[in-house]
């Protein structure tokens, strides 16, 4: 939550007096994810995303986000460039920032500063301005993300040459001690007969003298690629999975370190998901451990994938501990205010003993119960599970539940229950046809309404009454399912 | 709650609308719990029969935002072509390429995740102004608003008149 | 003694067994005691009734669907928890299929924002509006806060004072067009 609080945004520099840095920032934000690039990638149309973005895209719809081309995550290539500016801007981004909001609030227009500043910012200015800029940096990158993985990188900065971290190739990995690069299974060979003199055959002297002089904060090295995080060498492939059987894809996951349970659209969907990761880490000059990544792939997992709540559109997903219970209500909202809207259309009483009928009759084949006729229409209405035997909403628990009177309603509702213990998802076919976009009709304040309409329907709904009702009735409804009881307390708490 | 791109997109987008409102629009989460759902206050565009309203609308949002577009609904009384009668909203950029519910939408007003709340809110507001004729939603109001014009506004103005407490 | 003291096969799958077994025990005995409170109400009251209930009244969360179901002492009677008043984001009541008419379903936006007070009051239309144009002199300072709560708080409080800007020019065009046709 926390983290969420830090958000920066180009919107930071309006009114201060650097507004213009507004748009600088937003042409280094990638426009799916509004973030700063993170390993951004160029496609063959020449537009410039994070390589995570561009390659959901890409899985989701085949096409640029930007001018819809089509394009394959194959033919995407790196923009080391975009790399190096937007880490240098966010380097210099909350010095400047601070000093923005400072002058802004401390006086308005004093034109000379100003420039200073500017001029400061753009082309490595003063030495305490610098000074200042790199503790920022620090600062910041012990913030980031990719810092965070090793907070030692500030000692690390100033010791190693960070220009091998700019190497295209993934698949050398450099020694630790002498910064020389090999392939990732030389280097415990290596390591053996290493005198940790500084390679000679490392860089070209000339990219060292550079980033000598030039000295922006980035390009001092992310943190060292401890031996657990070596750079992934070789992407993933998208599978076609239109060939492959169950288990051969379950077997795939399996092979892969994913997690393998679920239906297969959802093996589908987590395996691309993996995939976009995989490759996307593999695109990036500071890696991430496969751990980290997995972790990722929880979260997707309880946010998109089977533990979110409208993945499985099943109990499976729905009795999970993660469920987003909110969640799935919402989405389902339309849904349930059509059948209540429904139900509710059906007993007003506008709506002659015709409707009335067929409404009937529906719901009775729905419970399988013996056709019943509205000739007893003068019964008294009683029931709703022995607890409030008045049928005119005088007891008190009819004004908490105005609805009681409604079988009509209920026995829609009932054969919805139903319908969720069997993990059936196609609901309400038979009343489909009845669809009227209608907003939902429970309201408090209109209890009274409610009641009065219950009056009038008591004798009509009377004949669905009996089946759903008895106790055989009432046991599968509420039946508990297979899975274990969850501890629901801590979990909606936790929400 | 994991924060995921989705909820960190929108967190922006927020931030953005807060700090930068395009004029006439005022937007955020319902509450900072939830950020999938946001609710909008638009204003109606001058010059229409909507001018000097204010239309509340509740946006949407999937979990795989910004992939798949929000759904949007009025919830407010609003006679308009391209609303349907419950509120939703029925416009080209809310839909993604792949579905097409009426097959004349050209691709380039398509969702795509590079849009934005703010884009969608502009186009709405477009869209109070210069009903699409072609895709009714509404089919009662686009026949109004086609044939009888005159009765169309002033629907409209009580409307607004009305969603003022007027 | 060499015999005795090495292990043979199905002695370790014996001992494995048992380890596994008491483990087991452990685990869920100490499982079963940690949560033998919430296990009282679990009998009661079950995810699967909890969530049945959520999705038949999505518009009320599950503290109080939970909340419910422990009162009532199972499943309702009727399904119809108490309806808090919705949120100011759900529609309103629409009348049932009898209203052929369009009627207003919605409340209006006053009523929806309680803002009734701040209509009436020629004060509040006069502070509101030097309010907002303060803040309009700050130079645009950006509406953002740090604080989640101030940041709801001023998102209301844009949110009020459009409406109520809007209504006021509605008013006052009112009054200009009665002006004029008086």
């Amino acid at each position: 939550m926390d983290r969420r609080l830090d958000i920066a945004d180009s919107t930071d520099w309006i009114g201060t007096p650097l507004a213009p840095f507004q748009s600088l920032e937003n042409a280094l934000r990638c426009q799916v994810c509004k973030d700063f690039y993170d390993t951004p990638m160029i496609t063959s149309c020449s537009h410039t995303f994070c390589s995570l973005c561009i390659r959901k895209a890409l899985t989701s719809d085949g096409k640029c986000p930007v001018c819809r081309a089509s394009d394959q995550a194959s033919k995407l290539r790196r923009n080391w460039a975009v790399q190096e500016i937007v880490d240098a801007f966010q380097a210099a981004r909350p010095a400047a920032l601070k000093i923005a909001q400072e002058h802004g609030s401390l006086k308005e227009g004093q034109e000379a500063r100003r420039k200073k500043l500017k001029r400061s910012i753009q082309d490595t200015g003063p030495e305490d301005q610098e000074e200042e800029l790199s503790f920022q940096f620090r600062r910041t990158r012990s913030q980031s993300r990719r810092a965070a993985a090793a907070t030692s990188s500030q000692e690390v900065n100033d010791v190693v040459n960070g220009e091998e971290e700019y190497q295209p190739d993934d698949g050398l990995v450099p020694c630790p001690i002498c910064n020389s690069r090999m392939k990732e299974e030389a280097v415990y060979a290596h390591l053996d007969r290493c005198d940790g003199q500084p390679s000679s055959q490392g860089r070209s002297t000339r990219s060292r003298a550079s980033a000598a002089t030039l000295k922006p904060p980035q390009r001092q090295p992310y943190p060292q690629q401890s031996k657990a995080t070596t750079p992934p060498t070789e992407r993933l492939p998208q599978l076609s999975y239109s060939l492959l059987k169950d288990n051969a894809l379950r077997k795939k996951l399996q092979e892969l370190g994913i997690a393998s349970w679920g239906p297969r659209p959802l093996l589908i969907r987590r395996h691309t998901e993996w995939v976009n990761l995989y490759n996307s880490n593999c695109d990036s000059s500071r890696p991430r451990s496969k751990r980290e990544l997995l972790a990722e792939l929880e979260t997707w997992e309880r946010t998109q994938g089977g533990s979110a709540p409208n993945a499985g559109a099943a109990p499976a997903g729905v009795m999970r501990k993660e469920f987003d219970g909110q969640a799935w209500a919402r989405s389902n909202h339309d849904h349930f205010e059509d059948l209540i809207a429904q139900a509710r259309k059906k007993r007003t009483p506008t709506d002659a003993t015709k409707e009335e009928r067929t409404g009937d009759q529906e719901s009775e084949k729905i419970q399988g119960s013996p056709d019943q006729d509205i000739d007893d229409e003068g019964k008294p209405a009683m029931i709703n599970g022995g607890r409030n035997t008045t049928p005119n909403g005088e007891t008190s628990g009819s004004r908490d539940n105005p609805y009681e009177g409604n079988e009509e309603a209920l026995s829609i509702i009932r054969r919805k229950v139903e319908e969720a213990n069997h993990g059936n998802t196609t609901q309400r076919s038979s009343t489909e046809d009845e669809d009227v976009p209608m907003a939902n009709a429970l309201l408090p304040s209109e209890q009274a309404r409610a009641e009065e309409m219950q009056d009038s329907i008591e004798p009509l709904s009377a004949p669905s009454r009996k089946s759903p009702l008895s106790p055989t009735r009432k046991k599968p409804m509420f039946s508990v399912p297979e899975e274990p009881v969850e501890d629901y307390e801590t979990d909606t708490q936790a929400h | 709650m994991a924060t995921s791109v989705a909820s960190k997109r929108l967190f922006t987008e927020y931030k953005h609308l807060t700090n930068d409102p395009p004029q006439g629009i005022t937007a955020g989460p319902v509450t900072e719990d939830d950020i999938f759902v946001w609710e909008a206050l638009i204003e109606g565009p001058e010059g229409t029969p909507f001018e000097g309203g204010v239309f509340p609308a509740e946006l949407k949002f999937p979990k795989d935002y910004p992939l798949a577009p929000p759904t949007m609904k009025f919830t407010c009384d609003m006679w308009h072509p391209n609303v349907y009668p419950n509120g939703n909203v029925c416009i080209s950029i809310l839909h993604a390429p792949g579905d097409d519910p009426n097959h004349y939408e050209h691709a380039s007003e398509r969702w795509s995740p590079i849009q934005s709340v703010e884009k969608i809110l502009i186009s709405v507001m477009s869209m109070l102004a210069e009903p699409n004729d072609e895709s009714p939603a509404n089919i009662d109001a686009a026949k109004m608003w086609r044939e009888r014009r005159g009765e169309y506004e002033r629907r409209v103005r009580e409307n607004v008149r009305r969603g003022l407490g007027l | 003694m060499s015999d005795q003291s090495s292990i043979n096969l199905p002695q370790i799958f014996v001992i494995l067994l048992v380890g596994f077994l008491l483990y087991r025990w452990f685990f869920i005995s100490s499982d079963a005691a940690g949560s033998r409170q919430s296990r009282q109400n679990g009998a009661r009251l079950n995810p699967a009734q909890v969530e049945q209930l959520s999705q038949m009244f999505p518009q009320l969360d599950r503290r109080q669907l939970m909340w419910e179901l422990q009162r009532n002492g199972g499943p309702p009677p009727s399904f119809q928890p108490q309806l808090p008043p919705l949120s100011s984001t759900s529609t309103g009541a629409r009348p049932g299929a009898a209203a052929v008419k369009p009627k207003p379903s919605h409340p209006d936006l006053i009523t929806r924002y309680n803002l009734s007070s701040k209509v009436g009051s020629s004060a509040a239309t006069e502070a509101l509006p030097a309010g907002a144009s303060a803040g309009a002199n700050t130079g645009k300072k950006p509406a953002w806060s740090q604080n989640k709560n101030e940041r709801q708080q001023l998102l209301q409080r844009r949110r009020e004072e459009m409406i109520l800007a809007a209504r006021r020019k509605m008013e006052e065009r009112d009054r200009a067009g009665a002006g004029g046709t008086a």
